[in-house]
């Protein structure tokens, strides 16, 4: 009997001393995690009713861009579930958008666990990661009566552009978009690589640096060659 | 105990069609994707085993020969393709694992390259930009500089984004194809201001 008693009071407080390393005993958990790739701020992070602003690295520089930690301003209790996700915002029709920073979209690291219960790992790490935008640029063909016009983006990218068919007088316009986008703030410059037989075109609007929006405007006119 | 051995049996028999079945007779397909294969002349290997000669163009390759579950492969590039200055292959060795075909190896090729050479005259001060698509130089004085790398095959384009003030410069032989051949050394694109 006696070593029966001392044996459950042993184990009681094994028990006891586990429970408390596991959090039972008040033990909080701060929720945090890892960006990647952000350049321009800030990246709006909420759970649990909280919300932090974070701003990139200050030492990023303009051929390397740093990680950034962050962390909740509270911590949770052993068994909180969490869910880290990007502010939404609903704009004036009503329509729900994830708020992203500016230039860039950010989304979830795809080996991230960024929603589970606060305790279930030692280590709470919800981690994402920021790209720029990279929109399209293209415009519209005019007077291409026949053959295949070849622009360029420099040595980024080439789009070939087939007359219309059927042919018809005065040509259709065609529209074209370059199958490589462009990455925000980096210049484009769109030139003849090859004109269409008997016809020279020229490009209006071609040069430009990349902002937020796809770029529509880089016109080409072709017209026929004399006699 | 009548069955037991008749189990050991089954297995003999298995063991012995297994080995029947090796040799590079295998049952599982080991290949992956190629980036900047755009020529003739990839010629890669498997265990230094026979030449698989990748076809130029293709953006994917698989061994003709299948190999076996559980058997290490280790992929190796005999020769690159012509344009190529080199290829390398990413995560080449691995054991291959019964019930997957093996498609995640990657072989990137870097493309043979030249300069592209721009020399400016009559500027007379002020900032001339120069672009190659997303390439962009601020050009000050004259004289020749190298504006970019231009890869065996691709295009280029040099445009003028921003004249200097005052002055007027158009590009000449600015537009083109970089020819996939040893010569000429470098391309090279004259901007005369006016």
């Amino acid at each position: 009997m006696k070593n029966n008693v001392l044996a459950r009071a042993g184990l009681a407080l094994v028990m006891a001393a586990a429970l408390a390393s596991c959090g039972g005993g008040g033990s909080k958990y701060t929720i945090g995690g890892v960006v990647y790739g952000l350049q321009y701020g800030p990246l709006v992070l909420t759970t649990n009713g909280m919300e932090t602003a974070i701003q990139p690295n200050t030492a990023n520089t303009a051929t390397e861009v740093k990680e950034v930690t962050y962390a909740f301003p509270d911590k949770l209790e052993y068994g909180d579930v969490y869910n880290v996700i990007q502010k939404q915002v609903t704009d004036a029709s009503g329509n729900v958008t994830i708020q992203q920073p500016p230039h860039q979209v950010c989304g979830p690291a795809s080996n991230s666990r960024t929603s589970d219960t606060a305790g279930r790992l030692s280590v709470i790490s919800a981690d994402f990661v920021c790209q720029l935008v990279a929109p399209t640029i293209g415009g519209k063909v005019k007077g291409l009566g026949a053959g295949t016009l070849v622009l360029n983006n420099g040595s980024d990218s080439l789009v070939q552009i087939p007359a219309p068919t059927p042919a018809a007088t005065p040509p259709a316009d065609i529209a074209y978009v370059f199958p490589t986008a462009v990455t925000y703030g980096k210049t484009y410059g769109v030139t003849v690589q090859t004109n269409p037989a008997g016809y020279t075109c020229t490009v209006a609007n071609p040069t430009g640096t990349m902002g937020d929006n796809p770029v529509s405007n880089i016109d080409v006119t072709c017209v026929a060659n004399p006699a | 105990m009548i069955r037991s051995p008749l189990r050991a049996g089954v297995a003999l028999a298995c063991a012995l069609s297994l080995s029947a079945c090796g040799g590079g007779d295998g049952e599982f397909y080991l290949g992956g994707s190629i980036l900047n294969n755009t020529a003739e002349g990839l010629v890669i290997t498997n265990n230094g085993g026979s030449d698989y000669a990748v076809p130029a163009g293709a953006t994917t390759f698989y061994f003709p020969d299948l190999v076996d579950a559980d058997s290490s492969y280790r992929i190796e590039i005999k020769q690159p393709p012509k344009n190529a200055e080199k290829c390398e292959v990413i995560s080449p060795t691995g054991v291959g694992r019964a019930t997957f075909n093996i498609n995640t190896i990657e072989i990137v090729c870097t493309l043979k390259s030249k300069p592209l050479n721009v020399n400016v005259s009559g500027l007379r001060g002020g900032t001339l930009v120069l672009v190659n698509g997303s390439v962009r130089k601020d050009v000050t004085a004259n004289g020749s500089f190298e504006m970019s790398k231009a890869g065996w095959g691709q295009p280029y384009g040099v445009t003028v984004y921003e004249q200097p003030s005052g002055q007027t410069c158009t590009v000449q032989s600015g537009v083109g194809t970089v020819p996939s051949a040893d010569e000429p050394k470098t391309i090279d694109v004259s901007v005369t201001c006016a």
